[in-house]
């Protein structure tokens, strides 16, 4: 297997798709290559137990932690940052502004692959609303901003995400209209930001599960049927191009679906 | 406080809560209840399921019967929808201040964009306006996918504290001292306490020369619209209310996320009240009991795997709620057919309840 081409691998999508189970996955995959890797679920609740127990490492981002160091740097006074990071109204304002906490844990993740040339993060994103928050809080704050060191800062950020090499994203979906239309629609404003390296995914295809594929049609019952009949229809009538499909995993166990899952994640790097 | 109820429908992603709400909606509608289902998930998929156009953002549209092959209680049908739009929300409130000119900043302008993150604040005023305008009988809220319903909910108390006394004494300072100075660089002159002082000194040496001056402007601007944040207050009063507030928990036969779904159920309740209900969407059982696998394995596990974890759902929630409804997976491809699939599901269920008291 050849090295992977990008070192950021975001996963997004409607909630419920599969991000977690995924980005798990595909860190596993890098892991069985000898990569260093880290997965991070943003300001999502980090798996850890399952982090653990598919021995993943993982990286928490502590918002006001983030926002210490970075102004710690930029005011080459970690003592003065901590008393800025401790006002009541900078804890006010990240509250009322959860934009400003996006582009400071984006930062921090900038920070942390700039600084460790070997590293490779798979970043377990939040649900398509608010992943657009997470992808425009940088340019948010430079129109807001306008010019001086922390627009500066902002665009080599801005850069790095644009980066052919740096990022690829791959937008989930599942086999329904629902999911599809918000997968569709997720990927084109990520693709007119412009993010390059955007794909779209189905997962929990049932008919391509092998145990599924291989039954005879007569041993499956009409509900089942007509479920991936449906599914059939909605990837074969997509307006847009679909890049990879992932097969539906049965089993409750969530270690065995993300072991389950591993062998499909080469088609994502 | 006028509008005779409010709907929440929550949960984890994925689960239906778009499709079970406006089914919800559809329903209390064809009993000739005054229904308006507001949907603050920034994603937006009510547009899909009620066909909605990109130009309705922020409006509220009549959704017509025509739409629904299902049956309504004589000409009384009122059902509206509205998917939030910041923008649209802030708009409204400077005009109903009179304070046109607000819209104008640039920095308030940015922020206000579908995806600056001020969707879930916003949100808090555009359902409180529409609870106090008392145009409905019902109002419907579907929600972003789970911990962001908390975050939602929280947000009264973000509110509070933004422009909690400190804050409030400082923006009048900070107003004051605006109109009286010449160089920029003394606007900081009196300010103290708080750490704004300390914030925008530092700031100063990192942004645009003229950021500081916009960004007070902005904030004078948001003082002055104080108001109407401030009637947002009331909006946790209101939820908290069991008479005006039921909520529903949002989840499905193939839930993976029962310990997150119950934790959202949590937080929830603490912040809202125990009129809570729960929602079990996509049940297969029926479907799954009537299937002969013979003596395949493979379809013997499939079969087990799908009602172990449908039945695992049912006891996770039992007893936790003030009632269950157990919603069947609906074999139907168009999200419009689903809903009123739903719906007619809704209605069978209470003539049930219906029958049954009139046995008692």
């Amino acid at each position: 297997m050849g090295s992977p081409n990008h070192r950021l691998y975001i996963f997004t999508g409607k909630g419920g798709v599969g991000k977690t189970t995924l980005s798990l996955a595909f860190a596993k995959y890098l892991l069985n290559d000898k990569k260093k890797v880290l997965y991070n679920a943003f300001d999502q609740e980090e798996p850890t137990t399952l982090c653990k127990s598919q021995g993943i490492p993982s990286f928490k981002l502590d918002l006001k932690k983030s926002a210490e160091v970075y102004l710690g740097h930029k005011l080459n006074s970690p003592i003065l940052a901590a008393g800025i990071v401790r006002t009541p109204f900078f804890v006010s304002l990240l509250q009322v502004l959860p934009g400003l906490g996006h582009l400071i844990m984006l930062g921090h993740i900038f920070y942390q692959l700039k600084s460790d040339p070997d590293l490779y993060i798979v970043m377990d994103s939040p649900p398509s609303g608010h992943a657009l928050t997470m992808f425009e809080s940088p340019r948010t704050f430079k129109d807001i901003f306008k010019s001086g060191l922390l627009v500066k800062d902002i665009e080599a950020m801005l850069n790095f995400i644009l980066d052919d090499a740096i990022l690829k994203t791959t937008v989930v979906s599942l086999p329904t209209e629902m999911a599809l239309q918000e997968g569709i629609e997720l990927a084109d404003s990520l693709k007119s930001y412009p993010l390059k390296n955007v794909s779209l995914i189905i997962n929990n295809l049932i008919k391509i599960n092998s145990k599924i594929n291989d039954a005879h049609s007569s041993d499956l019952p009409p509900f089942l049927e007509k479920i991936i009949n449906m599914q059939e229809e909605v990837v074969s009538s997509s307006p847009v191009r679909i890049d990879t499909t992932i097969p539906y995993i049965i089993s409750n166990d969530t270690s065995d679906i993300v072991n389950s899952l591993t062998p499909f994640m080469e088609e994502l790097s | 406080m006028s509008s005779k109820s409010i709907e929440i429908f929550c949960g984890t992603g994925g689960v239906g809560k778009t499709t079970v709400a406006t089914a919800r909606a559809l329903f209390l509608a064809s009993t000739g209840n005054k229904v308006l289902l507001i949907t603050i998930d920034p994603a937006k998929r009510l547009k899909q399921v009620l066909n909605l156009s990109d130009s309705s953002h922020g409006e509220v549209t009549t959704i017509s019967h025509n739409n629904f092959s299902i049956d309504s209680h004589g000409d009384n049908f009122t059902f509206d929808a509205l998917m939030m739009s910041p923008s649209h929300t802030f708009k409204r409130l400077t005009e109903k201040n009179n304070r046109q000119a607000d819209m104008d900043s640039y920095i308030m302008q940015i922020l206000m964009r579908p995806n600056s993150g001020m969707n879930e604040i916003m949100s808090v005023i555009e359902v409180q306006h529409h609870l106090s305008e008392g145009k409905y009988d019902t109002i419907i809220l579907d929600t972003p996918p789970g911990k962001h319903f908390i975050d939602f909910l929280a947000n009264t108390k973000k509110i509070k504290l933004f422009f909690g006394k400190t804050f409030v004494d400082i923006f009048k300072l900070l107003r004051s001292d605006a109109k009286k100075r010449s160089n920029k660089s003394s606007i900081l002159g009196s300010v103290v306490g708080a750490g704004i002082k300390k914030v925008l000194n530092h700031l100063e040496k990192f942004t645009g020369s003229s950021f500081v001056q916009d960004f007070v402007d902005t904030v004078d601007s948001l003082y002055s619209n104080r108001e109407v944040f401030f009637d947002s207050f009331k909006f946790q009063d209101n939820l908290r209310d069991g008479e005006l507030c039921t909520w529903f928990l949002v989840t499905s036969a193939n839930q993976h996320k029962m310990t997150e779904a119950m934790d959202i159920s949590k937080q929830a309740e603490g912040l809202l009240n125990n009129r809570k209900y729960v929602v079990i969407n996509s049940c297969l059982s029926e479907y799954l009991d009537d299937w002969d696998t013979g003596d395949d394995p493979e379809m013997q596990k499939f079969k087990s795997t799908m009602q172990v974890r449908e039945n695992e759902v049912k006891e996770f929630t039992k007893g936790k709620f003030s009632g269950t409804f157990e919603l069947p997976q609906i074999l139907e491809q168009s999200p419009i057919e689903q809903v009123v699939a739903l719906a007619k599901y809704w209605q069978k269920d209470a003539h049930k309840r219906e029958e049954s008291k009139a046995d008692d």
